[in-house]
């Protein structure tokens, strides 16, 4: 569950999530919709898959994601758009400062060139 | 979530559990020997699923093994409430309140994990985008009747809570089957060509 916890904990992936809510799209779309790098958009990517919360597959030349949410994950992210969660509210492991994860480094907003 | 994490031994014990009070009501009503005997080959068939699907760990062994898990945890449930009710550990009223209960549970279950199950789009026969919207909103719906049909059951007086509880799951089933239709009919009017 903290997988999910941290997969909805940040906007660009809760942004990707409700862009799913519409129907299957392909990395291309969806990382078009956003002003981040495409190795950035990955790594979203990749926490969303290993959150359970999408599952992807190589259609002709393009990867296509689907949503893959329960209706509890629903209502966590609609909790999670409403209030705003951030990485940084979620409390860190003893030692390890909020946000200093390798989740931090992905989160970071990147301009495309 | 349970699909991932479940593992062969908690599904083998469940439908062991669930044989084993099937035998005992068997015992205690022998009159109902034909009911108790198809819910014991029921579970034995689970059974023999559970045994032949070994430690498979695909996602359609996780799934098969999650619906069996479900499956004897309700069989379960309803035939320790029949066995409460022919001790007398149970009034008829309360049997029928923890059952109504347990359907209710259910379809709380049910409901939430309905919009997980995707197919595959390579074998999609239908719109993906139609199925994903339908099922994300009978998964809703299923909730929310599941969570009604429990509350009715828990706090409505015994003599209204049937039919009040069955209204509500029909009423949801209704409503799924009438979104589903005027979808489908706003599709295939978009792509008939002008």
């Amino acid at each position: 569950m903290s997988t999910v916890f941290k997969a909805l904990s940040d906007p660009t992936r809760r942004r990707v999530l409700e862009l799913l809510k519409a129907g299957p799209m392909s990395a291309g779309e969806l990382s078009a919709q956003f002003d981040v790098s495409k190795p950035t958009m990955s790594a979203h990517f990749a926490v969303l898959r290993e959150a359970d919360l999408v599952t992807s597959e190589k259609v002709g030349k393009s990867v296509v994601y689907q949503l893959k949410m329960s209706v509890l994950e629903d209502a966590l992210l609609g909790f999670a758009q409403a209030f705003g969660w951030q990485l940084q509210d979620i409390p860190s492991a003893p030692g390890q400062a909020a946000g200093s994860g390798p989740d931090s480094a992905n989160t970071r907003k990147v301009s495309d060139p | 979530m349970i699909a991932l994490t479940l593992t062969t031994y908690p599904v083998r014990t469940a439908l062991l559990t669930a044989f084993v009070l099937a035998v005992i009501n068997w015992t205690l009503d022998p009159g109902k020997m034909l009911a108790w005997s198809g819910v014991m080959a029921l579970v034995a068939a689970g059974l023999f699923s559970a045994l032949t699907l070994g430690r498979g760990e695909g996602q359609s062994a996780r799934s098969i093994r999650a619906s069996l898990f479900g499956a004897s945890l309700m069989i379960s449930g309803g035939l320790a409430v029949s066995i409460g009710d022919q001790m007398g550990w149970l009034s008829d009223a309360t049997g029928q309140r923890l059952f109504g209960v347990m359907v209710g549970l259910m379809l709380i279950v049910t409901g939430n994990f309905l919009p997980k199950t995707v197919r595959p789009l390579t074998q999609a026969r239908c719109d993906r985008a139609r199925l994903q919207k339908i099922e994300r909103y009978a998964g809703w719906l299923l909730v929310a009747a599941g969570l009604v049909h429990t509350g009715l059951w828990v706090f409505a007086p015994a003599d209204r809570a049937n039919t009040a509880a069955m209204m509500v799951v029909a009423g949801a089933l209704f409503l799924i089957a009438a979104t589903w239709l005027v979808l489908a009919r706003a599709d295939k009017s978009r792509a008939r060509p002008h």
